[in-house]
């Protein structure tokens, strides 16, 4: 499962959402509007968090435990999608997973982007050994069970947010540095490349002038599909026991909660899943998105 | 040939010695193992003979040998929490897991086949559509609140199928339809089977066998089909031993007794032996498995072999 996304980022999957006829093209990016609309809200809910939730994450109100969402019979407007089994209300409670959530996909994408990114760079460009080190360190990493050595971190360090965020990151740069790698081998051998070179410019300006910005567009597009992936398997994680440590609201960790209460108190795993699914769900219709706008070979292919 | 293969054989070794340097060095980070396995008020002279007992006295490169030494001999410790050999708990277990992802597997490749197939067939329309929203929602749903919402209307609500725990084979069904459908394998082989299916419908050879008026389903099945299978067979290759650690997600909501419940367990218990021979099990069979495609690829492709 969310060992995944290796091989369902921007290469292998050329003739995603390109390839449709023109109409069908034209109605899916009117409904673009909606996956935006979603990140948003969830952005500005998470950012907000402290205004915007109606109860602090932690209240505890042992009166008002187990309440079920508003429209069953019981359920409260004050708590529209129900309490947890010490009071605590659900809907504030997925309000600030949305923080977590989304502040530990932007964290570990940044972590994991900028390592790979210089690392395939510099593999890329001068070629030989450091080269073949740096790959051969990329085809360990794609082939490690990333929850598993999650877990063995969890266990040495303890489960913490930066635990978690440096797990993530460490196994996320072979993604990106094979990535970049490629495109450097693309470009390298242009003429403007060689052009710049004759003029004198030491390999670091070629890099950062002449390559890097040729580089921005594949790289936005993994990056994107990449915190989806990453929210997902903090989630995991944090559902294992293993990711954001208690009382912090996080939505895998709720959803846990709520499996041991599944025949009495279905809303406790509902609602926070629903909350993930709508933001990967977005996350990962804009990223293909992107690639069609941003990616000029896949736009080519139409 | 040999060539090829000793090379990818040495790449995967050097992996290999990759991993076991990392779950060595984080063993070490642990603590001292006497901590654990001592009485706190045991006295100076017992700590020492005890750490000699083990090789802790010696130099850290030296214990770093016995370790794969023992790794070697297939010995990989003793669980701190049950006093068993983590190698018998988890060959007791791994029979349990292999079996699951085995079905999920079959699951996925039984759905994303017709899919694929159908949605490259007919691109642009209904059918195409439906299967890349089965693959997006495959890709976004994770398998763990998939699992509890299957649970809740199949087994809870319904009554229909058993929750988990190994009992016949209806207890197989929502274990692998959730590690099948959003274990990433159906999403991964709908879109990439789309894709291939896309280039060989395009090429010369279907063009022609076409032209030599075969009806389409023969050529669709008989003539693309085989040759779009190529990248796929490859994905699933390499996304077995994936999902073997995805399945500890699964394996906790299920209760499912495999080596995916036995790693979370010693989550709880800080059972680092545990955990250590889960993660060294699972790496050398995604790296197995990876080799095992990548050989057979080089006798059917001599491109790869020579390229």
């Amino acid at each position: 499962m969310a060992d995944a996304g290796i091989t369902l980022t921007a290469d292998t999957d050329v003739a995603a959402a390109s390839d449709l006829p023109g109409s069908l093209r034209a109605r899916a990016r009117r409904l673009l509007i909606v996956p935006l609309l979603i990140l948003v809200t969830f952005g500005g809910l998470g950012l907000l968090a402290d205004v915007a939730a109606p109860y602090p994450p932690n209240q505890i109100a042992l009166r008002a435990r187990m309440l079920p969402p508003f429209w069953q019979e019981g359920g409260r407007l004050a708590h529209p999608l129900g309490t947890d089994r010490l009071g605590r209300d659900i809907t504030s409670r997925i309000i600030h997973g949305a923080r977590v959530s989304i502040a530990a996909g932007l964290a570990a994408v940044a972590v994991g982007g900028v390592i790979g990114t210089l690392l395939g760079l510099i593999s890329g460009y001068f070629g030989r050994w450091i080269d073949t080190l740096i790959m051969r360190a990329t085809d360990a990493m794609l082939s490690l069970p990333i929850i598993l050595i999650a877990l063995l971190f969890a266990v040495v360090f303890g489960p913490s947010f930066r635990n978690l965020i440096l797990v993530l990151g460490l196994v996320m740069w072979a993604r990106f540095a094979r990535l970049v790698r490629g495109e450097v081998l693309t470009w390298k051998e242009r003429e403007f490349v060689a052009l710049a070179r004759v003029a004198g410019c030491s390999p670091f300006r070629i890099l950062q002038r002449h390559i890097f910005p040729n580089i921005v567009n594949p790289l936005v597009v993994l990056a994107t599909l990449q915190v989806g992936w990453v929210i997902i398997v903090e989630a995991s994680l944090s559902f294992l026991g293993a990711g954001i440590p208690p009382p912090t609201p996080s939505w895998g960790a709720m959803i846990a909660d709520g499996r041991s209460h599944i025949t009495t108190a279905w809303w406790l795993s509902f609602f926070p899943g629903v909350a993930l699914v709508l933001v990967v769900l977005s996350i990962n219709l804009l990223g293909d998105w992107l690639r069609d706008f941003l990616d000029p070979r896949t736009r080519n292919l139409t | 040939m040999q060539r090829y293969i000793a090379g990818r054989l040495i790449q995967c070794l050097v992996t290999l010695l990759v991993i076991s340097l990392l779950v060595f060095a984080l063993a070490r980070l642990t603590g001292n193992p006497l901590d654990v396995m001592m009485p706190v008020d045991a006295s100076a002279e017992l700590q020492e003979e005890m750490s000699r007992e083990l090789g802790l006295d010696q130099p850290v490169y030296v214990q770093y040998g016995r370790f794969v030494q023992q790794l070697l001999h297939a010995d990989l410790g003793t669980s701190i929490r049950t006093r068993k050999p983590v190698a018998e708990l988890i060959g007791q277990r791994l029979p349990n897991t292999l079996k699951l992802v085995s079905f999920s597997v079959a699951m996925a490749l039984l759905l994303a086949f017709p899919l694929g197939v159908i949605a490259a067939t007919r691109k642009g329309g209904l059918w195409d559509v439906g299967a890349r929203t089965v693959a997006l929602f495959g890709q976004s749903v994770p398998t763990f609140w998939a699992g509890i919402v299957l649970i809740s209307i199949f087994a809870v609500n319904l009554d229909l199928l058993p929750a988990g725990r190994k009992e016949g084979i209806e207890s197989y069904v929502l274990p692998a339809v959730t590690l099948g459908l959003f274990g990433f394998m159906l999403a991964g082989v709908v879109r990439l089977l789309r894709g291939s299916m896309l280039d060989v419908l395009d090429s010369e050879y279907v063009k022609f066998a076409r032209i030599k008026g075969l009806a389409e389903t023969a050529v669709t099945w008989k003539h693309a089909f085989r040759n779009a299978l190529i990248p796929v067979v490859t994905f699933v290759g390499f996304y077995f031993g994936i999902l073997m650690a995805g399945s500890v997600v699964v394996e906790t909501v299920f209760a499912w007794p495999g080596i995916g419940r036995l790693a979370f367990e010693a989550v709880q218990w800080r059972d680092y032996p545990v955990i250590q021979g889960v993660v060294l099990l699972v790496s050398t069979i995604i790296l197995a498995a990876n080799l095992v495609v990548d050989i057979l690829y080089a006798y059917i492709d001599p491109r790869i072999r020579y390229g």
